[in-house]
């Protein structure tokens, strides 16, 4: 039994009988890892604050390769993102890029650049104030395909290599990236236009911080989710959407009296 | 087999399946049923067939009851105009225990969990919004200071907004990530009357 030490971000919490609380948490150094904190929920608990999901804290536990639970020793507490905090899209935002790690990332798969991008996302959501925060989590979309492997490809046409200018393309999930009109029209495909790709491809380089400044229209904004959602489909097991996304839909279209406003980037604080 | 009896394996197992038991109360729990008088197993029989039988939620506020409106919303000494909102009924008797509130309540029965799909319509969010009137003062939203309660206290603060109620949120006296069961009657106390205004 080795006891080993990193940083890493809880994606999901349960509590387990009385007084426990059993995590799920993403670390820098060991990939997916499943921990229970004895006694996490009591007031005097050591684990006190560091076991609610967004939170951005130091594990330190006894590792048992034939266990699927872990023991958690130690914990500390480095960022709880608390502007979240009565910003219900940038929690829900924040949850939606917590699902997907834990819904598409196996146990064993670890990777320092998956967990850096998840941590600069959660703390640009945090600072993301009255910005575009969907813009920081497609941004958080678009390099997370990368880092999966299935690097997509927003400038150009996949049969014929020409670049895709402002009339847009075809995109086809299944071989990540855009046909032109004249190679797509026979084989179709999602239609998208020529702004969306820009947006897109604008993602892949662009700051965490810059992307909560984009303003996109409505109809790139539909485009853009719907090409996430045909992409994890066909590229990630089990993903038939995200439920947290789902949950931001239905809060925006139930659109009562403009209670929950589609396109506005206003939040409560 | 390990016991001697199929009953009475039968019986721990059961046992074990409850909260905070082990294998071990649970057997303690059996044998000492089964060596002790049969008036004492017919009680404990008959009080959990009762539990079932008897006991319901209240279909105004969501509460455990045998009686429906439950005692605390048919008892005209209390304050109608104030409803504090719970995610549990356990989160209801921790706070009726502090003895400091003397308005209603409305239990949700959980909290919106986007991660696993509880939504607006998993808990008991329209009920409550069917029972605000003019006669309203203040609705104090008492969720867990957790990810997911404070969601719940925004996304219902949202709703409640165009009803012109004022709407208050329990004070953070309690630990952040902790549950409302587990604290002091005197921490959650101080919460109660500390209690802050939500912007909307
Ligand atoms: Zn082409
Ligand atoms: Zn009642």
């Amino acid at each position: 039994m080795v006891i080993l030490k990193t940083e890493a971000v809880v994606l999901k919490a349960w509590n387990l009988g009385e007084t426990s609380r059993i995590l799920s948490v993403y670390s820098r150094d060991h990939g997916k890892v499943k921990l229970v904190a004895k006694g996490g929920r009591t007031l005097k608990s050591k684990f006190r604050g560091c076991l609610e999901p967004l939170s951005r804290i130091t594990i330190e536990y006894y590792d048992k390769r034939t266990r699927d639970l872990q023991l958690l020793g130690r914990s500390d507490l480095l960022d709880p993102h608390m502007k979240l905090i009565g910003d219900m899209r940038g929690t829900v935002l924040g949850l939606a890029a917590l699902e997907l790690i834990y819904r598409a990332v196996a146990g064993e798969e670890r990777s320092v650049e998956i967990y850096d991008l998840l941590s600069e996302t959660l703390s640009a959501l945090n600072g993301a104030g009255g910005g575009f925060a969907e813009g920081i989590f497609w941004r958080f979309e678009t390099r997370f395909i990368s880092l999966m492997g299935y690097q997509p490809t927003w400038d150009n046409c996949l049969s014929c290599g020409s670049s895709l200018g402002k009339e847009g393309g075809f995109f086809q999930a299944s071989s990540g990236g855009l046909l032109c009109a004249s190679c797509g029209v026979s084989r179709g495909g999602l239609v998208v236009a020529g702004g969306t790709l820009d947006i897109l491809y604008w993602l892949q380089g662009a700051p965490v911080f810059e992307a909560a400044k984009l303003e996109p229209t409505d109809g790139e904004k539909a485009e853009i989710r719907k090409m996430f959602d045909l992409y994890f489909k066909v590229h990630i097991e089990h993903i038939q959407g995200l439920e947290s996304l789902k949950f931001l839909y239905g809060m925006e279209s139930t659109n009562r009296q403009g209670i929950f406003p589609a396109s506005s980037n206003t939040e409560i604080h | 087999m390990e016991y001697s009896s199929r009953t009475l394996e039968s019986l721990i197992e059961a046992l074990c399946g409850l909260p905070g038991i082990g294998t071990k109360s649970a057997q303690r729990i059996a044998l000492h049923l089964v060596q002790g008088g049969k008036n004492e197993a017919e009680h404990l029989a008959r009080s959990i067939m009762d539990l079932h039988d008897k006991v319901s939620s209240c279909s105004v506020c969501f509460n455990l009851t045998e009686d429906d409106p439950c005692a605390i919303c048919r008892d005209p000494k209390r304050d109608e105009s104030r409803i504090c909102v719970l995610e549990e009924p356990k989160d209801l008797m921790a706070v009726e225990r502090t003895g400091i509130y003397n308005g209603k309540y409305h239990v949700l029965g959980g909290v919106l969990s986007p991660l696993d799909g509880v939504g607006e319509s998993h808990l008991h969010i329209q009920e409550l919004m069917k029972r605000i009137h003019p006669g309203i003062s203040e609705i104090i939203i008492a969720t867990n200071p957790t990810v997911e309660g404070e969601l719940t206290a925004s996304y219902l603060a949202r709703l409640l907004k165009p009803m012109a109620v004022r709407v208050t949120r329990i004070a953070r006296g309690i630990p952040y990530g902790g549950s409302l069961e587990f604290n002091d009657m005197v921490t959650l106390s101080k919460a109660m009357e500390g209690r802050l205004e939500v912007d909307s």
